[in-house]
């Protein structure tokens, strides 16, 4: 290793640490000005131009808040949890490529690498949990474990299915696979699958369980204050952006635009089109979190291992079948689009079986009797 | 519903055994009965199959001169008619019966009315304070001896126990 | 290995409140819970405690209007109501027919605004991040503007008097009105379409916090929460008050009596008060809008008792009045419906998931002014 590598090291970790910053600070403004026109209002419009520096009056507000920790709390564990759920979500960032040729350090395994470490951040939520020294952190910090060790299992095998067709872990080769379809065509299971679960695995609505405003008060976070809140709330929109991310690279073929970027500005071409993708799939989640209600936590584990851990393992086969004896693509097309007709189908059995309508009555009043 | 002179009569007749007196509050008749025998003449009006009174809509105490009285407002959902009974307790000796085996709904009115009267509901599963902190010196607020104006001053020393250790919580 | 049968464990105290998002003001319930399931509850009132019926006692009829308006403070005009219709009944006092008109329509606006209340607080319970709140409060805001018109106050108006109304309805009432409901029809038809039929909408409520008709009537349960359990009881068709026996109108019943249930009667609930206001308003006669004696302010109701109930947005609100003829009551009783509702609390939450006794409670739709009064 030379001065020159470590400079370059030193130099692309900082502006990435720099960028992700300025994403995860941009993400709480626009998710903010999304969700109030969503309620029709504005959302925030007294700093600075459209209350574009609303972000940064949030941050030197939480800078300046007293750190405060609990009596009895386990002071080593109540400090050192929200670096542990913090530095995952950064690290992570090491080996998502954002264009061909931006990246820090490529790896051949990269999409193992990231979600491995991004499970990581379970160990910090519990230690949080647990140190609190209250019950509403303890509930959210049990909860969150439960939720995240199920949701890893579906977003684990929904990726293998994708891994499978790419022939590689390596996110610059599953991109650069997807140059003819990309790969929500061929895996729209496993697309909704890792999409879905991994809602669940960074805790948005509707799997905010843990964090539960109107239950647990926000779960973990309950005592935190100050900085240390404000890194839990930084990794929380960091991974939100790394599943944005994510969903792009494996099933919305990356930075590829409509046309082959060449030539000079063929990066910013793609950063462009990456960016835009990954921004559409985060508007997405923004808008479920405003219209959608919470599931109740038995709900959420029987979803995770009844319906979504099911599919997943059937698309798995299903890829295998296709992949193993060369069947045309069109193939896989329609046995994905089978399996969600049929999931489809057995939603809405099950819902005709629970719609509460047919049974309820009215009493028609006229003239201040009762006649039907 | 039955036109008040109707059900005055319903009530005679049913009440009869019961030693009770008769009158009227505006629009509905009320039935007083001695305080020892209200849970029965609760139940009865509960159960009577012309009267059906289910529905406990209301359980006030009020203070007067020389007694307490307990007014239990009474109506029938299925029948669609509503009487008030009533039962007075001495000054000195402020016991009255519990109708919560009859209504449970009468739980919470029994409790405020023994915290804010000083009535004793006899057979009332308990009866602790209800809207005043349990550290609540004793008196009756809503007797009519209870003064309005007085205040008087929380603090470390007429309160010693409300000065906890800091140990957060 | 440790056997199963030694392992031991314990039940766990989770106290709820009285500062939590989710109780609706000052309410504390205890909560033993085992995992996440509620094994008892045990709630505790009275941190809103301002000893109103004691008050009462001391000020004079047109004062106690004022403390009437923060019971039930957001059906301020509901509550106003039932105290002057006691203090009529023992007068037996006849109330100018354009008074009762004026009444009724703003009772059932009142009504509307209430159940928007809910609506909007019901969704942020049930874990929706604030829109249905800003849907609710939308429609709440048009509803309170006209009343801010008509009293000049949007919350504690003190409009009705013993005898009538304080004022004449501002110029252009009827007309405003009109387009309000135009509007809140919409209005009501959006919140409808937003929740009602989604489907973790329905899975977090329907057979949640069940009660029978027979449980809710020996609780004493009423309003919405009743109605859902299929009790066919309304105090305006019950005891018709005011002009509540002209209109043409349907009650919504529930079957099942779970949260579901108490959510939607409350939404047709809505659609009812409108049409009920538009039937007024056509009906509305021209007249003097109070009794001489509302205009002196000589109330003086002679030497007796009565009980006087209406139906509030939250269900039976009553209120037992004691005269000594004197111009201050001798004893008020103020039967709150939110606390007669509180008391199957325990019943419909035992049982349950933790997450559920935050929507049950919702679904009560508790104002902790008048549990507590």
């Amino acid at each position: 290793m030379t001065w020159a590598d470590v400079g370059w090291l030193v130099l692309s970790v900082g502006l990435f640490l720099g960028f992700i910053s300025f994403v995860v600070l941009f993400l709480t403004y626009a998710e903010r000005k999304f969700i109030g026109r969503i309620q029709q209002r504005l959302g925030p419009m007294r700093t600075g131009p459209f209350g574009l520096l609303q972000p940064v009056a949030d941050a030197i507000k939480l800078l300046s808040k007293e750190d405060l920790v609990p009596g009895r709390a386990d002071r080593f564990l109540f400090w050192i949890a929200p670096l542990i759920v913090f530095v995952p979500a950064i690290v992570i960032w090491v080996s998502i490529p954002f264009t061909r040729d931006i990246v820090i350090e490529n790896l051949e395994l990269g999409i193992f690498f990231v979600l491995a470490v991004m499970g990581l951040s379970i160990a910090g939520i519990l230690m949080a949990g647990w140190s609190s020294f209250n019950k509403y952190a303890m509930l959210g910090a049990v909860r969150a474990a439960a939720q995240l060790i199920s949701y890893e299992l579906p977003l684990l095998v929904a990726v293998l299915g994708v891994v499978m067709i790419a022939g590689s872990l390596d996110l610059q080769v599953i991109v650069a696979e997807q140059n003819t379809v990309w790969y929500i065509v061929l895996q729209p299971v496993a697309f909704l699958l890792f999409f879905t679960a991994g809602l669940a695995e960074v805790g948005r609505t509707p799997f905010d369980i843990p964090m539960a405003e109107s239950e647990l008060i926000g779960g973990p976070f309950v005592e935190y204050s100050g900085m240390h809140w404000s890194m839990f709330f930084m990794a929380e929109y960091a991974n939100t952006f790394a599943i944005a991310v994510l969903t792009t690279l494996l099933f919305l073929g990356g930075w590829r635009g409509p046309a082959p970027a060449t030539g000079w500005g063929q990066d910013v071409m793609m950063a462009f089109w990456f960016l835009t993708k990954a921004s559409a799939v985060i508007l997405v989640i923004f808008w479920i979190r405003a219209t959608i209600p919470r599931l109740r936590i038995d709900q959420l584990m029987s979803l995770a291992w009844k319906v979504l851990l099911p599919l997943a393992f059937a698309n798995l086969v299903m890829t295998a079948f296709y992949l193993f004896y060369g069947w045309p693509d069109w193939s896989i097309v329609l046995l994905s689009l089978g399996l969600l007709m049929a999931t489809v189908y057995g939603y809405y059995v099950r819902r005709r079986s629970r719609l509460p309508r047919p049974v309820t009555v009215k009493l028609r009043v006229r003239q201040g009797r009762i006649v039907g | 519903m039955l036109p008040d002179a109707d059900m005055e009569r319903l009530l005679r007749e049913i009440f009869a055994p019961f030693d009770a007196e008769f009158a009227y509050a505006v629009d509905e008749v009320t039935v007083t009965v001695p305080r020892e025998r209200i849970a029965e003449a609760c139940r009865v009006a509960k159960e009577h199959p012309r009267l059906r009174m289910d529905y406990l809509r209301c359980l006030a105490v009020t203070e007067y001169d020389d007694r307490y009285q307990v007014v239990y407002m009474l109506y029938s959902i299925a029948l669609g008619h509503k009487a008030m009974l009533k039962a007075d307790a001495p000054k000195d000796d402020p016991v009255i019966p519990s109708v919560v085996s009859v209504w449970s709904g009468a739980d919470w009115h029994e409790r405020e009315g023994a915290e804010l009267f000083g009535v004793t509901f006899s057979g009332h599963p308990k009866l602790e304070h209800l809207l005043l902190f349990d550290e609540f010196d004793g008196k009756y607020p809503l007797r009519k001896d209870y003064p309005f104006e007085e205040t008087s001053e929380w603090s470390a020393e007429t309160h010693p126990q409300w000065e906890t250790p800091g140990d957060g919580r | 290995m440790v056997a199963e049968a030694d392992l031991q464990t314990v039940d766990m105290l989770l106290n709820m409140g009285p500062q939590h998002p989710s109780t609706h003001g000052v309410f504390r319930i205890v909560l033993t819970i085992d995992g996440e399931r509620i094994v008892d509850a045990e709630p505790h009132i009275g941190y809103l405690h301002r000893g109103t019926e004691k008050l009462c006692e001391r000020e004079n009829y047109r004062q106690i209007i004022t403390l009437f308006d923060r019971l039930d403070y957001v059906a301020n005009f509901n509550n106003e109501l039932v105290f002057v219709m006691a203090a009529e009944k023992l007068m037996g006092l006849e109330v100018p027919e354009r008074a009762q008109f004026i009444r009724v329509i703003l009772a059932e606006l009142n009504r509307i605004s209430s159940h928007m209340l809910f609506y909007g607080a019901f969704g942020t319970d049930i874990g929706v991040l604030a829109t249905p709140f800003m849907y609710g409060f939308r429609e709440r805001e048009r509803i309170q503007q006209l009343f801010e018109a008509v009293t000049g106050a949007r919350m504690m108006h003190s409009y009705f008097r013993v005898g009538g109304v304080a004022d004449d309805l501002p110029d252009g009432f009827t007309a405003h009105t009109r387009a309000l409901l135009d509007e809140l029809k919409r209005g009501v038809q959006e919140c409808d379409r937003l929740l009602t039929y989604n489907e973790i909408f329905l899975e977090r409520t329907v057979n949640v916090g069940a009660i029978t008709g027979e449980e809710a009537i020996d609780f004493g349960v009423s309003g919405p929460v009743l109605r859902a359990s299929g009790v066919p009881m309304d105090v305006r068709v019950a005891e018709p008050y005011l002009v509540y026996d002209r209109f043409d109108y349907e009650i919504p019943l529930g079957k099942n009596g779970d949260c579901w249930d108490r959510f939607w009667v409350r939404i047709e609930e809505m659609r009812q008060s409108i049409a009920i206001v538009e039937q007024a308003l056509a009906m509305m006669p021209e007249g003097p809008f109070q009794a001489p004696v509302a205009k002196f302010g000589f109330v003086r109701p002679p030497r007796g008792d009565t009980y006087a109930r209406a139906e509030n947005p939250r269900g039976d609100f009553g209120v037992y009045l004691v005269s000594q003829g004197e111009n201050t009551p001798y004893r008020v009783k103020i039967r709150g419906p939110s606390f007669c509702n509180l008391m199957a609390l325990k019943r419909m939450t035992v049982g349950h998931y933790i997450a559920d006794a935050v929507v049950i409670l919702g679904s009560l739709d508790i104002v902790l002014g008048e549990v507590d009064r």
